[in-house]
């Protein structure tokens, strides 16, 4: 979820640096706030609002949730910038002030592409390479997970790894918590007809009309 | 030295006795479940099986209390084999014993289209972030369906490989397939044939692996380049005494040793973690195999072994890389074509050792 307008607490460098748009001037906040809840101000000032947001496009909105998102990105990561900094010293800060809005619109695009690459499906971590293995002299024997009494035919892994379900060659399914191995038995589905049978009337008579 | 490629073993349903097939009832008295789908939310789960139908169940109840069952969906013809959800939505596939692909929506509860194409049983099938599903089967093909263009890439795997048993993704436009002559093949979607096979993954076979079929002499499945690997006795998968390991766990034990013959080495299962590079692959050897699913070659690259008795049904290797969960059992799950008394039913479960990131860069660097 992108959220809908920077929460910014204490202004950091990288924000002020942010070019000037309607995301941060208070217009573009009181639209943000007309969207979720009714303004606090009086009558007139909501009705003020409401003429704004009719007015505001389907590309304005994108444009304006667009610099809202940038802004708290940009936010974030000068806050892990401002905390790896003040882990290692604070002496040449001033030193970095001109070059910091280049390198942070550097980090601002990668994190940018890194984003778009994960909601595509296309990040690929490196994992096969990490993977210890376990020697040919001493191989893992795994631990089994027993309940079901005939071949286990497939299985399925939840997205966030934390179950697993199991079905076997006797209709049952297991579903298996994968940190405890705990095991929750399914209901059985009911049966399903197989055959559909339909009576058809001798030759000659009034067959059935469709 | 030519590796003697034997003719696959015909996998055909045809051949079993009814009583030995995939839908011979079970002692219970329910269908047999082939297929099992969660939707990338958790909360959808999708099982198929012998009575033709896909079943559906809302898993959004606690923990503790016991799963609803929302609905069955009949339409297919013969026992449903595969079923994926597409990830991100409730858009359901599933592949079935009789040729047929179909399409459902669980966000309306409804069928919404068939895709035909394939000449014989579609045994698995995968699906994607985009509207993209991958299947194969029997006919050695594997089909790239675009659900919304109505169109389909057709990709063919090399005689010699048998049936084609088991598929996974490794990346937006690349997948892996495993084989009944214990071959695994990696395919890119801008290419008709695998761009590279690794002869003899699985089974009592020397690793082989083959680059892919240069355009001269397009010989896809003659020896490697990897002749070394081969020569020391499989050992280029960094896990080559899994045979001795079995024989000799099985000493231990007391149990019988798996005599499985050809059904040894079909590849029942691959999988990938999603997201990532670490794949696994599992037969009925005792052994599920890890590979780097990146570099190397022919694209991928051994990276050791799990053991596992008995016949590898389905894998699941965890998103985040920590444990690999296998579906083993005694028999194949689409028939009795082989039995393997020694071994046991149930959900094996392996944990994995990840390395920090900069130690793996380090290990690989001489």
């Amino acid at each position: 979820m992108r959220p809908k307008r920077p929460r910014v607490e204490a202004p950091s460098r990288g924000v002020s640096r942010r070019p000037s748009g309607r995301a941060a001037s208070p217009e573009g906040d009181a639209l943000g706030d007309s969207d979720s809840e009714p303004a606090a101000g009086g009558r007139a000032g909501a009705e003020d609002e409401e003429d704004e947001e009719a007015e505001e496009t389907a590309g304005e909105k994108r444009l304006r949730l667009a610099k809202a998102y940038l802004s708290t990105l940009r936010a974030e990561l000068a806050q892990d910038k401002a905390s790896k900094r003040s882990a290692l010293s604070d002496e040449d800060e001033e030193g970095e002030e001109g070059e910091e809005g280049g390198e942070g619109d550097g980090a601002l695009g990668q994190r940018l592409a890194a984003d778009a690459r994960q909601a595509r499906g296309e990040a690929q971590r490196p994992l096969a390479r990490r993977v210890r293995l376990p020697s040919a002299a001493d191989p893992q024997q795994g631990t089994l997970w027993k309940g079901h009494s005939r071949p286990v035919t497939a299985l399925a892994l939840s997205s966030d790894d934390a179950f697993c379900v199991s079905a076997a060659k006797d209709g049952t399914l297991l579903r298996h918590d994968t940190a405890t191995g705990q095991r929750t038995r399914l209901p059985q589905p009911p049966p399903v007809p197989t055959h559909t049978v339909r009576a058809r009337a001798p030759l000659g008579e009034d067959a059935p009309r469709s | 030295m030519m590796l003697r490629t034997s003719e696959p073993p015909a996998l055909t349903l045809a051949s079993l006795p009814p009583s030995q097939g995939p839908c011979a009832p079970p002692r219970s008295g329910a269908a047999t479940v082939l297929a099992l789908a969660l939707s990338s939310d958790g909360q959808l789960l999708a099982s198929g099986g012998c009575d033709k139908a896909v079943h559906v169940w809302d898993l959004r109840a606690p923990p503790a209390a016991s799963p609803a069952y929302l609905t069955h969906f009949p339409g297919h013809r013969d026992a449903v084999t595969g079923l994926a959800f597409r990830e991100g939505s409730r858009q359901l596939f599933s592949c079935a014993r009789d040729r047929c692909v179909k399409v459902w929506s669980l966000d309306d509860m409804a069928y919404v289209d068939t895709l035909y194409g394939h000449g014989a049983e579609v045994a698995a099938i995968a699906a994607s972030r985009k509207e993209r599903v991958l299947t194969c089967g029997s006919d050695r093909t594997c089909r790239l369906w675009k659900v919304v263009e109505d169109s389909q890439l057709v990709f063919h795997a090399p005689a010699a490989a048998g049936s084609l048993e088991s598929i996974c993704w490794v990346s937006p436009t690349e997948w892996v397939t495993g084989a009944t002559d214990g071959s695994l093949q990696r395919w890119s979607a801008t290419r008709k044939k695998p761009a590279g096979t690794w002869l003899g993954a699985h089974g009592a076979w020397t690793a082989a692996p083959v680059a892919a079929p240069a355009a001269e002499n397009g010989r896809s499945h003659a020896p490697g380049p990897n002749a070394a690997a081969r020569k020391a006795g499989g050992s280029g998968l960094g896990y080559g005494a899994s045979a001795r390991s079995v024989a000799a766990a099985c000493a231990a034990s007391g149990r019988p040793e798996p005599c499985l013959g050809d059904a040894e080495r079909w590849v029942n299962a691959v999988a990938a973690a999603p997201g990532s590079d670490l794949l696994a692959s599992g037969a009925a050897d005792g052994c599920i195999r890890l590979w780097r699913a990146q570099g190397g070659a022919l694209g991928f690259e051994p990276r050791g072994g799990l053991a596992a008795r008995g016949f590898v049904n389905a894998l699941a290797v965890a998103r985040s890389g920590r444990f690999l969960l296998a579906a083993v059992g005694q028999e194949h799950r689409l028939g009795r074509w082989a039995r393997d008394c020694g071994a046991r039913n149930g959900v094996l479960f392996h944990a994995l050792q990840l390395d920090d990131e900069e130690a793996a860069a380090a290990a690989e660097e001489p």
